[in-house]
């Protein structure tokens, strides 16, 4: 087995470790916000390492960026997404109050 | 190579199921987002191995749009929820 | 300006775009030149419809801003796995060590943009949510309480701040 394939393997398992961790946060944490704190953080580092393991299987720089790409625009909205849903949550609890 | 990457996307797909559990049970409408969320990014994972393990490129193609579409739904959800709450 | 200055100082900048352009084609088509003729027309398109959506301004400091997006990028991508660790860490801890809190930062940086990558740069960083802004000040969210939050926001807002090259010094 190639030192590119092992490299490959282990980002794989990393990605993994870090998808299965986001989705525990998802179930254990005790509330909305710290749940938004697991899956953005856990989930956007998981899908960091899948790209990059399957960017070296693939062997080719067109298809690496392409990943790249992906893995930003994935990182961007989970950025956007922890904001929007945090802010409406918020909102929601101070509507409740009144 | 395509074992190992087909167990792999099995694995995304039973955290794609416990997410589940998060939006059936909620019990805030901000749970069921997260969970929208989650099935977002298992998602273009588990699209990006298939399109390797399988050799299908358009594959990845659909992981990008998956990608565009994640922000768009909870976009609507935010704006629902702020027009549901004047 | 004149016609001809003017267009002397945008043509450099159209042939740049149309070339990110077409690299953008040649990874979305993943390496697959084939369609190479319709791309090169179909680019140098976006290129110029870019020139009026996003006009290239005059007065920036090109340079400063390119030397911040290069600190930026490996003290965003080590700081997003640290909070990748830092989270997984915390949910499988069978007792969930977390002491939740929510802080008010005040910003010194301009509206828009810079104030939007502060946000959610913070999103994605150890141990800290932004939740919302109020006037000037943004309310963050802290995975736990017990330690002082406020010399790493500055230093993410300092990096911004290079970003977009306002030096709006925290």
């Amino acid at each position: 087995m190639s030192v590119a394939t092992l490299l490959a393997l282990s980002l794989l398992a990393g990605g993994l470790f870090f998808f299965i961790a986001g989705t525990l946060g998802l179930l254990r944490f005790p509330d909305q916000l710290c749940r938004i704190h697991a899956l953005t953080k856990a989930d956007n580092v998981g899908l960091g390492l899948l790209s990059g393991s399957l960017a070296l299987l693939s062997g080719s720089w067109a298809v690496a960026l392409k990943l790249l790409l992906i893995w930003l625009l994935v990182m961007a909205a989970g950025a956007t997404v922890a904001q929007l849903v945090a802010a409406s949550h918020q909102a929601g609890r101070e509507g409740d109050r009144d | 190579m395509s074992e190992v990457l087909f167990i792999a996307a099995l694995l995304l797909l039973l955290t794609i199921l416990a997410g589940l559990w998060r939006v059936l049970r909620g019990p805030a409408p901000a749970d069921r987002m997260l969970a929208v969320q989650l099935f977002g990014t298992s998602g273009v994972g588990i699209l990006l191995l298939l399109a390797e393990a399988m050799d299908e490129r358009a594959l990845r193609d659909v992981a990008l749009l998956f990608a565009l579409l994640a922000v768009l739904g909870v976009v609507a959800f935010v704006r629902w929820r702020a027009g549901a709450a004047q | 300006m004149s016609m001809t200055h003017s267009l002397l100082r945008t043509l450099p900048i159209l042939l740049w775009r149309w070339l990110l352009a077409l690299l953008l084609w040649w990874v979305l088509a993943e390496g697959d030149a084939n369609g190479l003729a319709f791309a090169l027309p179909v680019a140098l398109l976006a290129a110029l419809v870019s020139l009026q959506l996003l006009r290239p301004s005059a007065g920036r400091r090109w340079r400063v801003i390119t030397l911040g997006w290069l600190r930026f990028i490996p003290f965003f991508l080590l700081n997003s796995l640290l909070g990748g660790v830092d989270v997984a860490r915390r949910a499988f801890h069978p007792r969930l060590p977390l002491a939740l809190c929510i802080i008010r930062y005040p910003l010194n940086l301009p509206e828009g943009w810079p104030r939007v990558a502060f946000l959610s740069t913070v999103s994605l960083l150890p141990g800290t949510l932004s939740v919302k802004m109020e006037g000037d000040e943004a309310h963050i969210h802290l995975l736990d309480g017990s330690g002082d939050p406020l010399p790493a926001l500055r230093r993410v807002e300092r990096r911004v701040a290079a970003l977009f090259g306002t030096g709006g010094e925290a």
